[in-house]
């Protein structure tokens, strides 16, 4: 909110520099975000409505500087006419209230009389500053009491009022308005209206209506300072997409015993600057007669600062917030009623901040906690460290993190190959580009490898840890871990490893080791978008944790990748649920393995798992380790066949195994898998 | 020993320390050991010596003659196990080695965990898309009240699995999890809350739709306002500097009373104003206050007996502080020449 110095002038002396001033202000909590030509510029926090105006802006300068304020009149407004029925008409107008919850108070002056024209230049100086436009004196006086109080008023033209009557009430379904912003707009039940005896002329604490818009012919007047419910008039002017600088006020809530004196105020001015005279005074409902009272116990002050307030002290701070202040016991519990304007003082917390901004937070000194030990009272931060270790152990594998968008655009998802219609959308998206929650890691990844491939870095292994959303499990939303790679893994001057689908899978296996209790498995599976024999299903312990595989060249393409990309997806809860406990140590064998190698040539269409699974089967207890150490195509093996190289070792912890007996499994061997497999020795 | 001798084995050593290879180190032994050695045509002028000194002469030449032939087999050997190998261009690249890195935003956000553990706190995590009662009402933001404008939220388009919590968001801030862990423990508590939250800001260098918190939480019955400038303090002069100058202004949050923002003096400027900190002297680095006595009421805390402080921070802007980054968007685009710098 714009403050002119030379305004606040006139209601608080102000000897300090600018600058210290806003710095006193800010530790005040009125946040000074600027000082231009003498107009401070003070972010007003949502609960201190009574600082949206020049007295309480000035109200916060005495009590932060120790000065006295000084109010403006309103001196000189005859109470002629005083009316107060809802049917007797007063100065020729009925007011009538019909929902007194949503207008709790109504006053409105008749001035009559009144020479519209411009405004003195001094009001206009000053309208300016505030970023307000004049337009005529009696508009210029309502906006400038506005800012003066923090009251906002209207003027309603008496002559163009139908049958000279106000009407507070809930408008009718579809009743038409044309606002002073000059939109036409249909009105609904919800809404607050001031009407005359044939229509809607205002809406309630927003804006008025263009029908009875104070014009350069305008004698009468009817001058409305009213207290309209927040929740109504937030809703009213959400409703119609409109936020006024009164409604802005409105909704914070206003001064209940300012309405009457901002009706004064502006009544004052009219008569000064236009010429008018009050002819009639009409109030409907009143202020609250009683003010809350709040009990404030300074030991439990202290105890919550965790300083020491000096209960005299206490009462001077509350007192020059002009809170009438009782005390009880010996001194040290308050009985406290806050000012009418200080809405926001419900309760003693709301004092205990009072007390704690008047002290100055800068002059409590900073202490730390006395605790008493405890044992943490959830799993200890164990699932957080468990993710970060994840993420630790998948960058010492050398992919890099990334972090995408949780939000997609359609597009993401066609690109991606995902279906539209299942995604979970967000009912007021900020753009079309992120108004899809992602179902997966996917989109995410493949964003950002097309981003770095069309800047010319064409190698990529990336990996992200985040949540995901999918509509049947909402509100779950499990956690995914997932890895992309594209390009060269490696390249220097001696070697280029491009990456491929091995090297995606060895990673996953790596991660598995370091992670689970069991090895993962992997069997062909197809992936919406995936390339078809190219897509895997990890499993451990039979269960499946993630997919991975071969990126399709059509998504690829559709993303302007024209290189291959591989992906996986893992689930990390499932990955977690077979993780590894304390490890059992084993020493190292003491007695040598026999080495053997074995080299089949096996047909295109035998499994490596399966082969490998009828060695371990037929190897029997002695056999270690068994290992592929080359897989070979092209001549001597005959086409559609390929060969395949185990290194074996067969070995027996308590012994040292005999030629005989390594030679007896390695046949068993050769001979199940030229059974099985029709395979040959190479 | 004669000089013709003495002349024979320093050249036979020079020789042979010159040896790389068994064809050089076979010719010295025709050089030195050979019918037209050196060693042969001395020994062929021992005859004009006298008895004594031919005798002394020859027993020289033969040891001098046993010696060569030592060296001559002792780097027969030596060559025999380790050939000599050519040299290296050691100024080559050594072999580049693939690289794994954490996020900047990661990275952050674990150093700023890491500096409360040691005070006990643990780390919880909670939903990203949550119900309206955790992001809102337990925090005491009530509907229809201006507070909520400042937490302008997105909402998602399904029917909320359990209508009494009201509707399915995306949390606009990491506080839903204080009141999800209050419903289920009883203090003292001290968590630590790190995650991704959403507000519906439009993309610029300084804004985001998505970004991340990360929220604090100390509760017990005795820590006061007094104990959290004590531990912000203490945070703030180990993330930045033990001789960063830090102030705590009075600020307002639905759910703290008192309420405080707090700044850091910009350490570009030193607090004289500059493009950086707005011209303003100051950086405003998180938002804190002690837990408003409505919040502990609505999870059945009795505010009388538990009171304690909360804290909030945001991870990119201490990331884009730490390490100079002019454009928050940087960090989701995930180009890799940004994020190998980390």
């Amino acid at each position: 909110m714009k403050a002119p110095l030379e305004w606040l002038k006139a209601y608080v002396p102000i000897t300090l520099a600018p600058k210290a001033l806003a710095e006193k202000l800010t530790m005040a909590g009125l946040e000074v975000t600027s000082i231009d030509h003498g107009v401070l510029d003070v972010e007003i926090t949502p609960n201190r409505a009574d600082c949206l105006s020049m007295i309480g802006i000035a109200r916060e300068i005495a009590v932060a500087t120790g000065q006295r304020i000084k109010l403006p009149g309103g001196q000189g407004v005859g109470d002629k006419g005083q009316g107060k029925s809802r049917a007797t008409k007063t100065g020729g107008i009925v007011i009538r209230v019909e929902d007194a919850k949503a207008c709790p108070q109504y006053v409105g002056r008749v001035i009559e009389g009144v020479k519209v024209g411009p405004s003195p230049a001094w009001m206009q100086q000053r309208l300016l500053a505030c970023g307000q436009r004049p337009i005529n004196n009696l508009v210029d006086i309502t906006n400038y009491v506005l800012l003066e109080y923090g009251q906002p008023l209207h003027a309603f033209d008496l002559d163009r009022l139908s049958g000279g009557t106000l009407i507070v009430r809930r408008a009718k379904a579809g009743e038409p308005i044309t606002l002073l912003d000059g939109v036409a707009r249909k009105l609904t039940p919800e809404m607050l209206v001031i009407a005359d005896a044939k229509a809607p002329v205002a809406v309630a604490g927003v804006m008025g209506g263009t029908g009875s818009e104070v014009s350069p012919s305008t004698k009468r007047i009817v001058l409305e300072s009213a207290q309209f419910d927040p929740i109504s008039v937030r809703r009213t002017a959400r409703a119609l997409g409109l936020a006024t600088e009164s409604s802005y006020r409105f909704e914070r809530g206003i001064d209940p015993q300012g309405v009457e004196a901002a009706s004064r105020r502006a009544a004052q001015l009219i008569q000064e600057l236009s010429g008018g005279r009050v002819t009639a005074t009409i109030t409907v409902g009143k202020p609250p007669a009683k003010s809350r009272r709040i009990t404030l116990n300074v030991g439990r002050l202290d105890r919550r600062l965790g300083t020491r307030v000096n209960p005299v002290e206490a009462r001077a701070m509350l007192a020059r917030l002009s809170c009438r202040v009782a005390a009880a016991g010996s001194g040290t519990v308050l009985t406290v009623e806050p000012p009418s304007f200080r809405r926001d003082l419900t309760e003693e917390a709301d004092l205990f901040e009072e007390i704690a901004r008047l002290i100055g937070y800068d002059k409590i000194p900073p202490t730390l906690p006395a605790v008493r030990m405890s044992l943490p009272s959830g799993d200890g931060g164990l699932s957080y460290r468990r993710l970060q270790s994840l993420r630790c152990l998948c960058a010492s594998l050398g992919l890099t993190e990334a972090i995408t968008w949780s939000l997609l655009s359609e597009e993401d998802f066609t690109r991606a190959g995902y279906p539209v219609q299942d995604a979970v959308r967000l009912a007021n998206p900020l753009s079309q580009d992120h108004a899809l929650l992602r179902p997966s890691l996917f989109m995410g990844l493949l964003a950002s490898v097309r981003r770095n491939v069309s800047r010319g870095v064409t190698s990529a292994a990336l990996f992200e840890v985040g949540s995901v959303v999918d509509a049947q499990q909402l509100p779950e939303q499990p956690q995914r871990l997932g890895l992309m790679l594209t390009g060269d893994w490696q390249q220097d001057w001696q070697r280029r490893v491009p990456s491929d689908f091995f090297r995606l899978k060895g990673l996953l296996e790596a991660l598995a080791v370091r992670v689970c209790a069991e090895a993962l498995l992997a069997e062909s599976g197809p992936q919406p978008w995936c390339e078809p024999g190219h897509g895997v299903i990890l499993r451990i312990a039979g269960q499946p944790v993630g997919v991975a595989g071969l990126v399709a060249r059509r998504i690829a393409h559709a993303s302007d990748i024209e290189q291959d990309v591989w992906f996986a997806e893992l689930a990390i809860e499932r990955l977690l649920e077979h993780r590894r406990s304390t490890t059992t140590a084993h020493a190292p064998p003491v007695f040598p393995p026999a080495k053997r190698d074995l080299s089949v040539i096996v047909s295109d269409e035998v499994a490596h798992a399966s082969v490998e699974a009828a060695i371990r089967e037929t190897g029997g207890a002695i056999l270690g380790q068994s290992r592929l150490i080359d897989r070979y195509t092209g001549k001597p093996v005959p086409a559609g066949k390929h060969s395949l190289t185990f290194a074996l070792e067969y070995r027996d912890p308590a012994r040292t195994l005999t030629a005989a007996e390594v030679d007896a499994a390695h046949q068993r061997i050769v001979q199940a898998l030229a059974q099985r497999f029709s395979a040959t020795l190479r | 020993m004669s000089d013709a001798l003495d002349a024979v084995r320093k050249a036979f050593a020079a020789d042979l320390a010159g040896a790389a290879d068994t064809v050089t180190v076979e010719a010295l032994r025709v050089k030195y050991l050979g019918r037209k050695s050196e060693l042969t045509a001395a020994m062929k002028d021992f005859g004009v010596l006298s008895a004594d000194q031919r005798g002394a002469a020859f027993k020289q030449a033969n040891e001098l003659k046993a010696f060569i032939e030592a060296r001559l087999s002792q780097r027969l050997t030596e060559l025999a196990v380790a050939p000599a190998r050519a040299a290296l261009d050691v100024t080559l690249p050594g072999a580049a080695v693939v690289q794994g890195r954490l996020h900047p935003i990661t990275q952050t956000l674990d150093a700023i965990l890491s500096l409360f553990l040691p005070l006990g706190f643990e780390i919880v995590e909670g939903p990203e898309a949550e119900y309206e009662r955790y992001n809102f009402d337990g925090l005491n933001i009530p509907r229809e009240h201006p507070s909520r404008e400042n937490f302008d939220t997105f909402f998602l388009d399904v029917p909320s699995p359990e209508p009494a919590l009201g509707r399915l968001l995306l949390r606009s801030h990491t506080s839903p999890v204080q009141v999800r862990v209050m419903e289920q423990r009883q203090p003292p508590l001290r968590i630590l809350v790190p995650g991704r939250v959403f507000r519906p800001d439009p993309l610029d260098p300084s804004h985001s739709f998505m970004f991340h918190q990360v929220e604090g939480l100390m509760l017990d019955d005795r820590t006061s306002f007094a104990d959290l400038k004590g531990v912000l303090q203490q945070f703030l002069h180990a993330l930045f500097g033990a001789g960063t100058k830090t102030r705590f202004r009075p600020h307002f949050f639905p759910f703290t009373e008192p309420s405080a923002e707090v700044d850091i003096a910009c350490a570009s400027c030193q607090g004289a104003g500059c493009s950086t900190c707005g011209h303003k002297g100051w950086l405003e680095i998180l938002g804190c206050g002690m837990v408003h006595p409505n919040v502990l009421k609505g999870v059945g805390y009795d505010p009388d007996k538990v009171q304690g402080f909360a804290f909030g921070m945001g991870v990119e802007r201490i990331a884009m502080l730490r390490h100079g980054i002019k454009d928050i968007r940087l960090l989701f685009e995930n180009d890799l020449r940004f994020l190998s710098q980390f």
